[in-house]
């Protein structure tokens, strides 16, 4: 499962859902070393992310 | 508006207007408000000064979408506090459609024969002998019920735990498809309908006498707009249908926060397996449904109909919190085997929570391996068996951490924690502290502070402020018959501006925006003054002591609210 995406130095969350086609605003999270991350927080090398339903309740 | 009173000492019923104390109150709001004024605090939960009340939310009934949540109060035989659990399905709309805002059952009889209450079209309740029920588990005595009574009736409805008086019976509901499969879960309320000597509830969905509504075009209107704030949410409109509740196995393993192998871990190894998106595509290679209507006029549909290889009904709805109890705490990671042992569940009448999380506290004391479905599956039919192990199972992970002598046991009160371990989300450590219905996610459930980043899920600032305002919010919405999982968009300026004016509308009145979270101190008020008078005291507003001594991978914290926190946390 999961997918490589190479992005270039200094890369932000933002830059990375961009990348995927993304928009902001739908109710999607990132997940990087299991922290949830704003869409201004840099990428580092070779993170594991999730990008996930921002689900709540249950 | 009006009661419906039964003694079942004398097997007396009586119709009476709503009293003018609890006038304008449904749901949680009215159940929490009759037991503090007249259920005596320190009676045996399980003895004739125990109420067991029945009450819809004060907007079920009506045209309003997702309304038709049931509130089911008592004191209870598990926490020894308040409760109040709620379920889906039909019931709350039906006794909405009938003008009936509680049924009141009291007293006990002095024989051990079983009854069932049948309400009819007119309001009209009467006492049924239902001694023929007697043991049988709740699809089949429902579906005996359903073709004396015909398909048109919604059931309440306990199974043999429920029978057997253990502590974590539930009360089944039955959903729009007539199965026993929604859950008033919480709190072992089947035992005190066991205790009163009632094994079903039936009341028929054809009732035309609900509460007049104080503005009726008003009310359509804003019922409208609500709906439509509900569509537009992308949680209502878009993730629950996709996923249903189980779409969160992913972002709380993603958060390190879902409580794995009785709590020993934050991640589930393999967690991926059991996730709401493997589960939909399960679902939907087998042809039965990932996008289900469960309850009355809901139109989130996250319920979901779990179909086995050759296409035949498993379960229905599959949800978070029991892939996770039965799952992640037991670390079974095939679906097959979590939906088996959902059915079980609510076919015997037992919380799957309070189950599953026993189960795991059996293997952690290594009874069993983790892992091990087959052990689970024996172990839940011996709750409906009634032997010796069964019936500790039955009484939840507490009675299971006595009988094998071992302390990690993940409750507060004697209600399990939910999944969301409170190391990793420690507002949800405040809530299970300090609610007073013991650990309870609904009860004012942190996550969505955190998925949107609001606050850090690891600090300890903020948190005591954020599991107030949530536990407020949630006995509010508690009150009204509104789904918690409809209530997102009450976030919103359009939805929760729609949702004033249908509580104005409905009701002739001039509610503002404060008037919400007022009305939900007011019930929490209530619920902590019970809880005070029945001994309940501060000491027992704590987590157990491994969560603030184990770190939890991966994040290694240990909860870090302090005590005096948490005391202060519902201090009104």
């Amino acid at each position: 499962m999961g997918m490589d995406v190479i992005l270039p130095d200094g890369a932000r969350i933002s830059d990375l859902l961009a990348h995927l086609e993304i928009p902001e605003g739908s109710g999607y999270l990132v997940s990087m070393d299991n922290r949830v991350k704003k869409p201004e927080d840099i990428l580092k090398q070779d993170a594991v992310l999730h990008i996930l339903p921002a689900l709540a309740g249950g | 508006m009006k009661f419906i009173n039964i003694n079942m000492t004398d097997k007396t019923l009586r119709i009476k207007d709503v009293p003018q104390a609890y006038m304008g109150l449904g749901g949680r709001g009215l159940t929490s408000t009759v037991i503090n004024a007249e259920v005596p605090p320190k009676c045996d939960p399980l003895g004739p000064d125990n109420k067991l009340i029945i009450a819809p939310g004060a907007l079920s009934g009506t045209s309003l979408v997702n309304t038709s949540r049931v509130s089911i109060g008592a004191k209870s035989p598990l926490t020894g506090t308040i409760k109040e659990s709620n379920a889906g399905g039909t019931m709350g709309a039906a006794l909405g459609r009938l003008g009936i805002t509680a049924i009141i059952i009291e007293g006990q009889p002095t024989d051990d024969k079983l009854n069932t209450l049948v309400i009819d079209q007119t309001g009209t309740p009467c006492l049924v002998p239902a001694d023929e029920l007697k043991g049988m588990r709740t699809y089949a005595a429902a579906g005996k019920l359903l073709n004396e009574y015909g398909e048109k009736n919604s059931i309440l409805i306990i199974g043999p735990a429920g029978e057997y008086k253990l502590k974590s019976a539930s009360i089944q509901a039955t959903d729009v498809d007539n199965r026993p499969c929604r859950a008033a879960g919480r709190g072992g309320l089947g035992a005190v309908m066991a205790s009163k000597g009632l094994k079903a509830v039936v009341v028929s969905q054809e009732g035309k006498n609900a509460d007049a509504i104080a503005d009726p075009e008003a009310f359509k209107e804003a019922a409208r707009e609500f709906a439509q704030a509900i569509k537009a949410h992308p949680m209502t409109g878009q993730m629950l249908p996709a996923l249903g509740t189980a779409g969160l196995v992913a972002p709380v393993n993603s958060m390190g926060a879902f409580p794995s192998l009785n709590a020993t871990q934050g991640v589930m190894k393999g967690w991926e397996k059991i996730s709401g998106e493997a589960l939909a595509e399960l679902i939907g290679k087998r042809g039965g449904n990932a996008s289900h209507q469960g309850c009355s006029q809901c139109i989130v549909r996250c319920s979901n109909e779990f179909v086995d290889e050759n296409k035949n009904y498993v379960t229905s709805s599959l949800e978070y919190e029991t892939i996770w109890a039965m799952g992640g705490m037991t670390g079974i990671d095939d679906l097959d085997i979590i939906a088996k042992l959902d059915y079980l569940c609510d076919d015997i009448g037992v919380d799957t929570m309070n189950t599953g999380v026993g189960i795991a506290v059996a293997m952690d004391a290594g009874r069993f391996g983790f892992g091990d479905g087959k052990a689970a599956l024996d172990l839940v039919e011996q709750i409906a068996e009634g032997t010796e192990l069964g019936k500790i199972l039955g009484n939840g992970p507490d009675a299971v951490g006595k009988h094998f002598n071992h302390k990690r046991v993940p409750t507060v009160k004697g209600q399990s924690i939910a999944a969301y371990d409170p190391r990793g989300m420690q507002g949800n450590a405040v809530t299970y502290a300090t609610s007073p219905m013991g650990a309870d996610h609904t009860a004012g459930n942190v996550i969505g502070e955190y998925v949107t980043g609001a606050l850090d899920p690891l600090k300890p600032e903020g948190q005591v402020e954020a599991s107030r305002n949530t536990q407020i919010a949630m006995a509010a919405v508690d009150c009204t018959g509104l789904c918690l999982l409809a209530s997102f968009p009450l976030t919103t300026p359009e939805g929760g501006m729609a949702f004033l004016k249908v509580m104005n509308a409905k009701f002739g009145l001039q509610l503002g925006p404060d008037d919400i979270p007022a009305m939900g101190i007011r019930v929490l008020k209530e619920e902590l003054a019970f809880n005070q008078k029945a001994g309940i005291t501060k000491e027992q507003d704590r987590l157990p002591e491994f969560f603030y001594k184990e770190p939890l991978p991966p994040h290694n914290k240990v909860v870090l609210i302090t005590n005096e926190e948490m005391d202060g946390a519902l201090n009104f």
